[in-house]
């Protein structure tokens, strides 16, 4: 027996509602008059969001309120140095050093694609930003930013080796776009990949080409 | 669920729907059926949604199962990302540094004492305390404030504070902590947080004891409450489950899941490891959540008493399945409930709420003993895993019940198959029943409902700690509650709105 749109008890009917097959963003069903990022926003930002309503300092509608113009590694402040690494870790597997920056450690931070203005909880006790503020000013695909940063900072430029290190970690897609796909470019992972740039191999390489595609079919 | 308040549905049969009710997790929806002399023939406490976690976790490193579950619930996150990082630690074979165990368990104290005290004050507290007559404008926690005294009241919105700063101390993130990993947690606390946090846990004690003599002061020395409390239209006759420890004590992070039956009696006690062999699940076609019942008995619909597969969770069930609470100051309360509502167990579905008092005092007696802990301090917090992973199942007791999280990974540590049992499910069938119980002892003969009376059926859920809304959507008596009135020719005659 499965749950039923319509199903009659003894007494009359009852109806459940039916699912869509797209997962939409808000401000894709209804107006939104501002954006408070974060899941959730930190007190602070939401007592200074509350703060501003009060006293009507709020910016023209449709602007993001409580938060930061730059991104979460503003807000960290551990050392950054040299971004080369030859392979990523899973959290687990590494006990990282808590003063110097996680992605400079081969710990995936989605500190350079995330807004700030949260002061960098998670990297407090030593986890990486996995991206709950949303994508930083003037950046549309939260997701497409964090690879293009993680892509860039692999030291190597063997395809093999790339798709080794990428292939560290499992669904780098989901990984990457952990939070706000449906408001990425990409929208939907499409479950036939076909179509990738020649000669690029690998797990991020594939991943890269299936967000080039779907990049090109966005008007 | 959005209803238009405007609009005006042709009704088809004589019933009474409420819908969207809120205060509980995600969505909910009642419907009444009354019979030709206006007497409820049926109740149904629908749950009209989905989330699909358990779906769309698959193919995704495992361990990030302990960032994206908490997102399940914006009230009770912990209690997730506990049993997600226990039921990590079975997937990667990995035994955390006791001092890992004891920070988990320290965050999850001072998570229960504000959790606890959320429901106390916010949800459950207005209705004996503003009274369950009184105006919804008057019947929230601004309400509640007044009648108590401003004293207390920022004693309680200082308390939830001060514990959420605990949460954050360990987890990073006061909402949502992240510090959970498989092997242990994420970073050690240092001598200057555990002077904070035992600091804190003392005043939490006290914070416990207060909150236990207003419900003496307000609760139980008015004899109106004590009779709806203990009288027939909120009782039930069920099983009980919860965790306890080596001592059949309470426990919320961990120990052996235990059942007794409605005389008291240990009818089961198993691993959580252990649980799909007494834990079944019934499906009905008019409702997306799965109704759990007790395996060796079997599903016998809706119904209470010994023959009944239906069991409940939670804290009245807690106690009632345990012999008694680990710390002194809880167990002298423990032992005062059950003298005053005459043994155990107790099957008073609204001394649910004094028995949550009496955890939440459980919870900051614990905070103190942990804080006080000489190996709290111990950098060690972190078990590197070795081992090839695999399945793994993590059980805590969530402030509204036995939460059993359950993952099969494959040998890379990808998620392949996820089954959650969140404590509103082990509840479901306990909730359904009270509903239509109250409904039934409080509708007759097609009485005009007031907001009284609808306020005594929410009563019936409202006890069971239904999470709420209230801190990213609306405050506490601005219900978008509707419901609608019809009589047999299925004219409506009223309709009541909140919000």
């Amino acid at each position: 027996m499965r749950p039923q749109l319509r199903c009659q008890v003894p007494e009359g009917e009852l109806t459940l509602p039916k699912f869509y097959d797209t997962v939409q963003t808000l401000a894709q069903v209804v107006p939104v008059e501002y954006f408070v990022p974060g899941c959730p926003p930190v007190k602070e930002q939401t007592e200074a969001v509350l703060q501003a309503v009060m006293e009507g300092r709020l910016p023209a509608p449709g602007s993001v309120v409580g938060a930061s113009d730059r991104t979460v590694c503003y807000d960290c402040t551990r050392i950054k140095e040299d971004k080369r690494i030859r392979g990523f870790y899973r959290p687990y597997e590494i006990v990282p050093d808590s003063s110097r920056c996680l992605l400079e450690q081969g710990i995936i931070c989605a500190g350079p694609a995330t807004r700030g203005g949260c002061g960098a909880p998670c990297l407090s006790v030593n986890m990486p930003c996995r991206g709950c503020y949303g994508p930083p000013p003037n950046v549309v695909d939260q997701g497409g930013k964090l690879l293009s940063a993680l892509a860039s900072i692999i030291d190597s430029q063997d395809p093999e080796e790339i798709e080794r290190v990428a292939d560290a970690i499992p669904d780098l897609l989901g990984t990457c776009y952990l939070f706000g796909l449906p408001a990425s470019l990409l929208r939907r992972v499409r479950q036939d990949r076909k179509a990738f740039p020649a000669g690029v191999t690998g797990e991020l390489a594939r991943e890269q080409g299936d967000l080039a595609v779907m990049t090109q079919r966005v008007p | 669920m959005s209803i238009d308040p405007t609009s005006e549905a042709i009704p088809t049969e004589r019933r009474i729907t409420i819908d969207p009710i809120t205060r509980l997790e995600g969505h909910g929806r009642i419907e009444i059926f009354l019979d030709q002399e206006g007497d409820v023939e049926n109740a149904y406490f629908q749950v009209p949604e989905l989330r699909g976690f358990e779906k769309f976790c698959e193919g995704r490193p495992v361990e990030d199962l302990a960032i994206i579950t908490p997102r399940i619930c914006g009230v009770c996150p912990e209690a997730h990302h506990m049993a997600s990082t226990k039921a990590l630690d079975a997937v990667f074979k990995v035994d955390p540094p006791p001092v890992a165990k004891k920070l988990r368990e320290l965050l999850y104290s001072a998570f229960y004492v504000a959790d606890h005290a959320t429901h106390f004050y916010a949800l459950s507290g207005p209705d004996f305390v503003v009274g369950p007559d009184a105006s919804p404008a008057e019947r929230n926690i601004i309400g509640l404030v007044h009648k108590v005294g401003l004293e207390i009241g920022g004693e309680v919105l200082k308390h939830l504070e001060l514990c959420h700063d605990v949460v954050a101390m360990i987890g990073g993130k006061y909402i949502h902590p992240v510090c959970g990993l498989p092997g242990g947690v994420s970073k050690p606390i240092t001598e200057e947080d555990r002077v904070k946090i035992e600091e804190i846990g003392r005043s939490a004690v006290e914070f416990g004891k207060l909150s236990l003599k207003i419900l003496d002061d307000v609760v139980l020395a008015n004899k109106a409450y004590v009779d709806m409390i203990v009288g027939d239209t909120f009782t039930h006759k069920t099983y009980y489950m919860g965790l306890v420890d080596a001592n059949n004590k309470v426990n919320f992070y961990d120990g052996m899941l235990r059942v007794v039956d409605p005389e008291g009696k240990e009818f089961a006690k198993f691993a959580p490891s252990e649980y799909l062999e007494h834990i079944a699940e019934h499906v009905e076609p008019w409702t997306y959540l799965k109704f759990p019942y007790l395996k060796k008995l079997g599903w016998k619909g809706l119904v209470d008493g010994k023959d009944s597969g239906v069991y409940r969770v939670a804290p009245l069930a807690r106690l009632n399945a345990a012999d008694g609470m680990a710390t002194p100051l809880a167990q002298a309360e423990y032992e005062r409930m059950y003298s005053t509502l005459g043994g155990k167990p107790v099957h008073a579905t609204l001394a649910m709420h004094w028995a949550r008092l009496i955890e939440l005092l459980h919870a900051a007696e614990r905070m103190v003993e942990l804080a006080t802990d000489p190996e709290i301090t111990n950098p060690n917090v972190r078990t590197i895993p070795s081992a090839t992973p695999g399945e793994g199942i993590g059980v805590v007791e969530a402030p509204r019940g036995v939460l059993i999280h359950h993952y099969h990974a494959d040998e890379r540590g990808v998620a392949r198959k996820i089954n959650l049992i969140v404590g509103t499910a082990h509840n479901y069938a306990g909730i359904a029943m009270s509903i239509k119980k109250a409904s039934q002892g409080l509708i007759k003969k097609g009485a005009v409902v007031t907001e009284g009376l609808l306020n005594r059926i929410e009563m019936a859920f409202r006890a069971y700690d239904p999470c709420l809304a209230c801190a990213t959507h609306s405050l506490p008596g601005q219900m978008p509650l509707i419901v609608s009135i019809y009589d047999a020719e299925g004219k409506m005659v009223q309709r009541l709105r909140r919000g």
